[in-house]
Protein backbone atom coordinates (compact mmCIF):
# COMPACT_ATOMS: atom_id res chain seq x y z
CA UNK A 1 0.00 0.00 0.00
CA UNK A 2 2.81 2.30 0.84
CA UNK A 3 4.57 1.54 -2.40
CA UNK A 4 1.51 2.32 -4.50
CA UNK A 5 1.08 5.67 -2.79
CA UNK A 6 4.64 6.69 -3.62
CA UNK A 7 4.29 5.59 -7.22
CA UNK A 8 1.27 7.77 -7.76
CA UNK A 9 3.10 10.77 -6.43
CA UNK A 10 6.00 10.20 -8.73
CA UNK A 11 3.66 9.91 -11.70
CA UNK A 12 2.23 13.28 -10.83
CA UNK A 13 5.70 14.80 -10.86
CA UNK A 14 6.47 13.27 -14.26
CA UNK A 15 3.36 14.88 -15.71
CA UNK A 16 4.55 18.23 -14.46
CA UNK A 17 7.68 18.04 -16.52
CA UNK A 18 5.66 17.69 -19.69
CA UNK A 19 3.53 20.75 -19.02
CA UNK A 20 4.06 23.89 -21.08
CA UNK A 21 5.33 27.27 -19.87
CA UNK A 22 3.14 30.29 -19.37
CA UNK A 23 2.83 32.94 -22.07
CA UNK A 24 2.84 36.45 -20.53
CA UNK A 25 5.74 37.16 -18.16
CA UNK A 26 7.58 34.57 -20.21
CA UNK A 27 7.56 37.13 -23.00
CA UNK A 28 9.38 39.87 -21.15
CA UNK A 29 12.57 40.97 -22.85
CA UNK A 30 15.10 43.49 -21.68
CA UNK A 31 17.26 45.66 -23.86
CA UNK A 32 19.86 48.25 -22.97
CA UNK A 33 18.63 51.76 -23.70
CA UNK A 34 21.57 53.71 -22.33
CA UNK A 35 24.37 54.97 -24.52
CA UNK A 36 27.99 54.75 -23.35
CA UNK A 37 28.71 57.12 -20.50
CA UNK A 38 31.89 58.87 -19.44
CA UNK A 39 32.43 61.18 -16.46
CA UNK A 40 35.27 63.28 -15.12
CA UNK A 41 35.30 65.69 -12.22
CA UNK A 42 38.29 67.77 -11.15
CA UNK A 43 37.66 69.79 -8.02
CA UNK A 44 34.04 70.81 -7.64
CA UNK A 45 31.22 69.52 -9.79
CA UNK A 46 27.56 68.66 -9.92
CA UNK A 47 27.62 64.98 -9.18
CA UNK A 48 24.83 63.50 -7.09
CA UNK A 49 24.87 60.04 -5.54
CA UNK A 50 21.16 59.76 -6.26
CA UNK A 51 20.90 61.42 -9.66
CA UNK A 52 24.35 60.76 -11.05
CA UNK A 53 26.50 63.01 -13.20
CA UNK A 54 25.82 66.67 -13.79
CA UNK A 55 27.56 69.37 -15.80
CA UNK A 56 29.59 72.08 -14.06
CA UNK A 57 31.82 74.55 -15.85
CA UNK A 58 33.54 75.83 -12.72
CA UNK A 59 37.35 76.04 -12.89
CA UNK A 60 38.90 75.74 -9.45
CA UNK A 61 42.01 77.70 -8.54
CA UNK A 62 45.14 76.36 -6.85
CA UNK A 63 47.48 79.06 -5.53
CA UNK A 64 50.42 79.81 -3.29
CA UNK A 65 52.01 83.05 -2.17
CA UNK A 66 55.75 82.69 -1.62
CA UNK A 67 57.06 84.84 1.26
CA UNK A 68 59.81 87.17 0.14
CA UNK A 69 62.37 85.72 2.53
CA UNK A 70 61.78 82.21 1.12
CA UNK A 71 61.73 83.14 -2.51
CA UNK A 72 63.82 80.80 -4.61
CA UNK A 73 65.35 78.96 -1.66
CA UNK A 74 64.45 75.55 -3.05
CA UNK A 75 61.91 74.78 -0.37
CA UNK A 76 58.78 73.45 -2.14
CA UNK A 77 55.68 75.49 -1.42
CA UNK A 78 52.45 73.65 -0.66
CA UNK A 79 49.59 75.13 -2.66
CA UNK A 80 45.98 75.65 -1.57
CA UNK A 81 42.84 75.26 -3.61
CA UNK A 82 39.32 76.66 -3.49
CA UNK A 83 37.85 73.23 -4.10
CA UNK A 84 35.18 72.24 -1.62
CA UNK A 85 34.90 68.59 -2.64
CA UNK A 86 36.34 66.39 0.07
CA UNK A 87 34.06 63.35 -0.13
CA UNK A 88 34.01 60.49 -2.58
CA UNK A 89 31.33 60.95 -5.21
CA UNK A 90 31.02 57.21 -5.29
CA UNK A 91 29.97 56.53 -1.70
CA UNK A 92 30.29 59.76 0.28
CA UNK A 93 33.38 58.57 2.16
CA UNK A 94 35.70 61.49 3.06
CA UNK A 95 38.81 60.98 0.95
CA UNK A 96 40.40 64.43 0.67
CA UNK A 97 41.71 65.96 3.88
CA UNK A 98 41.45 69.69 3.31
CA UNK A 99 41.78 72.51 0.83
CA UNK A 100 45.34 71.53 -0.07
CA UNK A 101 43.85 68.53 -1.85
CA UNK A 102 41.91 68.61 -5.09
CA UNK A 103 39.44 65.82 -5.77
CA UNK A 104 39.68 63.98 -9.10
CA UNK A 105 37.16 61.30 -10.04
CA UNK A 106 36.60 59.52 -13.33
CA UNK A 107 34.73 56.55 -14.75
CA UNK A 108 33.17 55.28 -17.93
CA UNK A 109 30.86 52.44 -18.92
CA UNK A 110 29.50 50.86 -22.02
CA UNK A 111 28.46 47.45 -23.32
CA UNK A 112 30.72 44.79 -24.77
CA UNK A 113 30.15 45.60 -28.43
CA UNK A 114 33.54 47.31 -28.55
CA UNK A 115 36.97 45.87 -27.81
CA UNK A 116 37.90 49.16 -26.16
CA UNK A 117 38.78 48.24 -22.60
CA UNK A 118 39.99 51.54 -21.23
CA UNK A 119 39.54 55.28 -21.50
CA UNK A 120 42.42 57.71 -21.18
CA UNK A 121 42.74 60.49 -18.66
CA UNK A 122 45.26 63.07 -19.81
CA UNK A 123 46.61 66.01 -17.86
CA UNK A 124 48.13 68.78 -19.94
CA UNK A 125 49.35 72.31 -19.35
CA UNK A 126 50.85 75.16 -21.33
CA UNK A 127 54.60 75.54 -21.12
CA UNK A 128 54.59 78.54 -18.77
CA UNK A 129 52.69 80.39 -16.12
CA UNK A 130 52.69 84.05 -17.04
CA UNK A 131 52.34 87.17 -14.88
CA UNK A 132 50.93 90.60 -15.70
CA UNK A 133 54.34 91.72 -17.01
CA UNK A 134 54.72 88.67 -19.23
CA UNK A 135 57.36 87.15 -16.97
CA UNK A 136 57.23 83.40 -17.06
CA UNK A 137 57.64 80.37 -14.81
CA UNK A 138 57.83 76.93 -16.41
CA UNK A 139 54.72 74.91 -15.56
CA UNK A 140 57.05 72.02 -14.86
CA UNK A 141 57.89 73.77 -11.58
CA UNK A 142 54.55 72.56 -10.26
CA UNK A 143 54.17 68.93 -9.31
CA UNK A 144 51.54 66.95 -7.51
CA UNK A 145 51.27 63.99 -5.19
CA UNK A 146 48.35 61.62 -5.43
CA UNK A 147 46.59 59.99 -2.51
CA UNK A 148 43.23 59.44 -0.83
CA UNK A 149 42.06 58.62 2.66
CA UNK A 150 41.15 54.95 2.86
CA UNK A 151 43.00 54.13 -0.34
CA UNK A 152 46.38 55.75 -0.75
CA UNK A 153 46.98 54.11 -4.11
CA UNK A 154 47.85 56.70 -6.74
CA UNK A 155 45.38 55.54 -9.37
CA UNK A 156 46.07 58.82 -11.13
CA UNK A 157 49.81 58.93 -10.67
CA UNK A 158 51.90 61.72 -9.17
CA UNK A 159 53.67 63.88 -11.70
CA UNK A 160 54.37 67.39 -12.86
CA UNK A 161 53.01 69.63 -15.57
CA UNK A 162 56.13 69.54 -17.66
CA UNK A 163 54.98 66.61 -19.72
CA UNK A 164 51.64 65.31 -20.86
CA UNK A 165 50.54 62.61 -18.43
CA UNK A 166 48.06 59.92 -19.35
CA UNK A 167 46.32 57.35 -17.18
CA UNK A 168 44.25 54.43 -18.47
CA UNK A 169 40.85 54.08 -16.78
CA UNK A 170 39.42 50.56 -16.95
CA UNK A 171 35.87 49.99 -18.12
CA UNK A 172 33.15 50.08 -15.45
CA UNK A 173 35.64 51.41 -12.94
CA UNK A 174 35.55 54.37 -10.63
CA UNK A 175 38.93 56.05 -10.17
CA UNK A 176 39.33 58.63 -7.44
CA UNK A 177 42.31 60.44 -5.97
CA UNK A 178 43.18 63.67 -4.26
CA UNK A 179 46.04 65.67 -5.75
CA UNK A 180 48.31 67.85 -3.62
CA UNK A 181 50.22 70.52 -5.52
CA UNK A 182 53.66 71.96 -4.82
CA UNK A 183 55.56 74.83 -6.39
CA UNK A 184 59.28 73.98 -6.65
CA UNK A 185 60.43 77.48 -5.65
CA UNK A 186 63.93 76.81 -6.84
CA UNK A 187 64.55 80.03 -8.76
CA UNK A 188 64.28 83.77 -8.19
CA UNK A 189 61.52 85.20 -10.32
CA UNK A 190 60.18 88.75 -10.74
CA UNK A 191 57.31 89.69 -8.47
CA UNK A 192 53.84 89.22 -9.83
CA UNK A 193 50.82 86.95 -10.03
CA UNK A 194 51.63 84.07 -12.36
CA UNK A 195 48.67 82.31 -13.90
CA UNK A 196 48.03 79.34 -16.09
CA UNK A 197 45.29 76.84 -16.73
CA UNK A 198 45.74 73.08 -16.87
CA UNK A 199 43.36 70.77 -18.63
CA UNK A 200 42.16 67.32 -17.57
CA UNK A 201 40.58 65.27 -20.34
CA UNK A 202 38.94 61.86 -20.20
CA UNK A 203 38.43 60.31 -23.61
CA UNK A 204 37.32 57.02 -25.04
CA UNK A 205 37.69 56.96 -28.82
CA UNK B 1 29.79 -14.83 13.00
CA UNK B 2 30.24 -11.20 13.76
CA UNK B 3 29.39 -10.25 10.16
CA UNK B 4 26.14 -12.28 10.32
CA UNK B 5 25.23 -10.61 13.52
CA UNK B 6 25.88 -7.17 12.01
CA UNK B 7 23.87 -7.97 8.90
CA UNK B 8 20.95 -9.10 10.97
CA UNK B 9 21.16 -5.94 13.05
CA UNK B 10 21.13 -3.71 10.00
CA UNK B 11 18.25 -5.64 8.50
CA UNK B 12 16.31 -5.25 11.71
CA UNK B 13 16.92 -1.52 11.73
CA UNK B 14 15.83 -1.17 8.11
CA UNK B 15 12.65 -3.09 8.80
CA UNK B 16 11.93 -0.89 11.77
CA UNK B 17 12.55 2.25 9.71
CA UNK B 18 10.29 1.04 6.93
CA UNK B 19 7.59 0.30 9.46
CA UNK B 20 7.87 3.81 10.89
CA UNK B 21 7.60 5.38 7.43
CA UNK B 22 4.65 3.21 6.51
CA UNK B 23 2.83 4.09 9.71
CA UNK B 24 3.59 7.79 9.19
CA UNK B 25 2.20 7.65 5.69
CA UNK B 26 -0.94 5.91 6.83
CA UNK B 27 -1.41 8.52 9.54
CA UNK B 28 -0.81 11.38 7.12
CA UNK B 29 2.28 12.57 8.97
CA UNK B 30 4.55 12.71 5.94
CA UNK B 31 3.42 14.90 3.07
CA UNK B 32 4.87 14.69 -0.42
CA UNK B 33 4.50 17.96 -2.31
CA UNK B 34 4.23 17.59 -6.06
CA UNK B 35 5.31 20.45 -8.30
CA UNK B 36 3.43 21.57 -11.39
CA UNK B 37 3.78 24.33 -13.92
CA UNK B 38 1.12 27.00 -13.61
CA UNK B 39 -0.56 28.30 -16.72
CA UNK B 40 -0.32 32.07 -17.03
CA UNK B 41 -3.37 33.44 -18.78
CA UNK B 42 -2.60 36.22 -21.28
CA UNK B 43 -4.03 39.44 -19.82
CA UNK B 44 -1.34 41.93 -20.83
CA UNK B 45 0.56 42.73 -24.00
CA UNK B 46 1.73 39.78 -26.00
CA UNK B 47 5.32 40.79 -25.49
CA UNK B 48 6.93 43.47 -23.37
CA UNK B 49 10.34 44.95 -24.04
CA UNK B 50 11.76 46.75 -21.04
CA UNK B 51 14.32 49.46 -21.81
CA UNK B 52 17.19 49.19 -19.35
CA UNK B 53 19.06 52.34 -18.37
CA UNK B 54 22.28 52.83 -16.48
CA UNK B 55 21.74 53.13 -12.75
CA UNK B 56 22.55 56.57 -11.41
CA UNK B 57 25.70 56.90 -9.41
CA UNK B 58 28.35 55.48 -11.70
CA UNK B 59 29.52 51.97 -12.43
CA UNK B 60 30.96 51.00 -9.03
CA UNK B 61 32.74 47.95 -10.42
CA UNK B 62 29.84 46.80 -12.53
CA UNK B 63 27.80 48.30 -15.31
CA UNK B 64 24.38 47.88 -13.81
CA UNK B 65 21.31 48.76 -15.85
CA UNK B 66 17.76 48.85 -14.55
CA UNK B 67 14.25 49.04 -15.89
CA UNK B 68 10.70 48.64 -14.67
CA UNK B 69 7.33 47.56 -15.94
CA UNK B 70 3.80 46.81 -14.82
CA UNK B 71 3.07 43.13 -15.28
CA UNK B 72 -0.62 42.14 -15.13
CA UNK B 73 -0.93 38.48 -14.19
CA UNK B 74 -3.65 35.89 -14.14
CA UNK B 75 -2.52 32.48 -12.98
CA UNK B 76 -4.82 29.59 -13.71
CA UNK B 77 -5.01 27.48 -10.56
CA UNK B 78 -8.44 26.02 -11.30
CA UNK B 79 -7.01 22.55 -11.31
CA UNK B 80 -6.06 22.89 -7.63
CA UNK B 81 -9.09 24.86 -6.48
CA UNK B 82 -9.54 24.59 -2.71
CA UNK B 83 -6.27 22.77 -2.11
CA UNK B 84 -3.36 24.00 -0.08
CA UNK B 85 -0.47 25.06 -2.22
CA UNK B 86 2.53 27.28 -2.69
CA UNK B 87 3.12 29.22 -5.90
CA UNK B 88 6.60 30.27 -6.92
CA UNK B 89 7.89 32.67 -9.53
CA UNK B 90 10.86 31.23 -11.38
CA UNK B 91 13.56 32.97 -13.39
CA UNK B 92 15.89 30.59 -15.24
CA UNK B 93 19.63 31.26 -15.42
CA UNK B 94 20.42 33.92 -18.01
CA UNK B 95 23.11 33.99 -20.67
CA UNK B 96 23.96 37.57 -19.68
CA UNK B 97 24.85 36.61 -16.12
CA UNK B 98 23.17 37.93 -12.99
CA UNK B 99 19.68 39.32 -13.45
CA UNK B 100 17.62 40.43 -10.48
CA UNK B 101 13.90 41.06 -10.34
CA UNK B 102 12.15 42.86 -7.50
CA UNK B 103 8.43 43.46 -7.37
CA UNK B 104 5.64 44.88 -5.33
CA UNK B 105 2.05 43.71 -5.55
CA UNK B 106 -1.48 44.83 -4.80
CA UNK B 107 -2.00 42.10 -2.23
CA UNK B 108 -3.04 38.96 -4.04
CA UNK B 109 0.54 37.78 -4.38
CA UNK B 110 3.53 38.34 -2.14
CA UNK B 111 6.10 41.02 -2.97
CA UNK B 112 9.60 39.72 -3.33
CA UNK B 113 12.90 39.48 -5.06
CA UNK B 114 14.36 36.90 -7.38
CA UNK B 115 17.79 36.22 -8.81
CA UNK B 116 18.12 34.43 -12.14
CA UNK B 117 18.48 30.71 -11.50
CA UNK B 118 16.19 30.76 -8.46
CA UNK B 119 12.56 30.88 -7.49
CA UNK B 120 10.63 32.91 -4.93
CA UNK B 121 7.38 32.19 -3.12
CA UNK B 122 4.56 34.45 -4.28
CA UNK B 123 1.53 32.68 -2.81
CA UNK B 124 0.84 30.22 -0.01
CA UNK B 125 -2.53 29.02 1.13
CA UNK B 126 -5.83 27.76 -0.14
CA UNK B 127 -5.93 28.05 -3.88
CA UNK B 128 -8.64 29.99 -5.71
CA UNK B 129 -9.49 29.28 -9.33
CA UNK B 130 -7.31 32.16 -10.48
CA UNK B 131 -4.66 34.30 -8.90
CA UNK B 132 -4.97 37.77 -10.38
CA UNK B 133 -2.37 40.41 -9.70
CA UNK B 134 -0.44 43.32 -11.17
CA UNK B 135 3.25 43.30 -10.36
CA UNK B 136 5.32 46.45 -10.37
CA UNK B 137 8.44 44.80 -11.56
CA UNK B 138 11.95 46.24 -11.38
CA UNK B 139 14.72 44.49 -13.26
CA UNK B 140 18.50 44.78 -12.96
CA UNK B 141 21.13 43.33 -15.24
CA UNK B 142 24.72 43.83 -16.34
CA UNK B 143 24.65 46.48 -19.06
CA UNK B 144 28.08 45.45 -20.26
CA UNK B 145 26.73 42.07 -21.34
CA UNK B 146 23.36 43.34 -22.49
CA UNK B 147 24.33 44.24 -26.01
CA UNK B 148 21.32 42.48 -27.53
CA UNK B 149 17.73 42.14 -26.30
CA UNK B 150 17.31 39.14 -24.01
CA UNK B 151 14.09 37.29 -23.27
CA UNK B 152 13.91 36.44 -19.58
CA UNK B 153 11.18 33.75 -19.69
CA UNK B 154 9.75 34.01 -16.21
CA UNK B 155 7.47 31.17 -15.28
CA UNK B 156 5.37 30.01 -12.34
CA UNK B 157 5.19 26.68 -10.60
CA UNK B 158 3.06 25.32 -7.81
CA UNK B 159 3.56 22.81 -5.07
CA UNK B 160 0.41 21.10 -3.88
CA UNK B 161 0.24 18.81 -0.88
Amino acid sequence: MTTRFLSLRLLGFALLLLAGISPALALVSIMRAGTPQIYLQVGDGNYSLAAGPGVNSKVNTVRVTVPGRELGNGSPQLMNSDSMTLQSLRDGFPICEDSTQVYIGAWWRRDNTSSQSSATLSISAPQFLVNEHSDRIPFSKIRWDSTALGDETAHIAAGNFGTLQTTPIGINTWVENCHIFYYANDALVPAGVYKGTVTYTLSNP
Amino acid sequence: MTRTHTTNTVRALLCRAALVVACALLNGQVAFAATYAVEEMPVGPAETIVPMKWVAGGPDGTSLVEGSMLAPLKLNTTRWLGKQGRVYMVLPPQSIGPVRARWTTRGALLPGELQAGNRTLVYSGTLPAYLTETLTLKLEADGYRLSQPVRLEFRFEIEVE
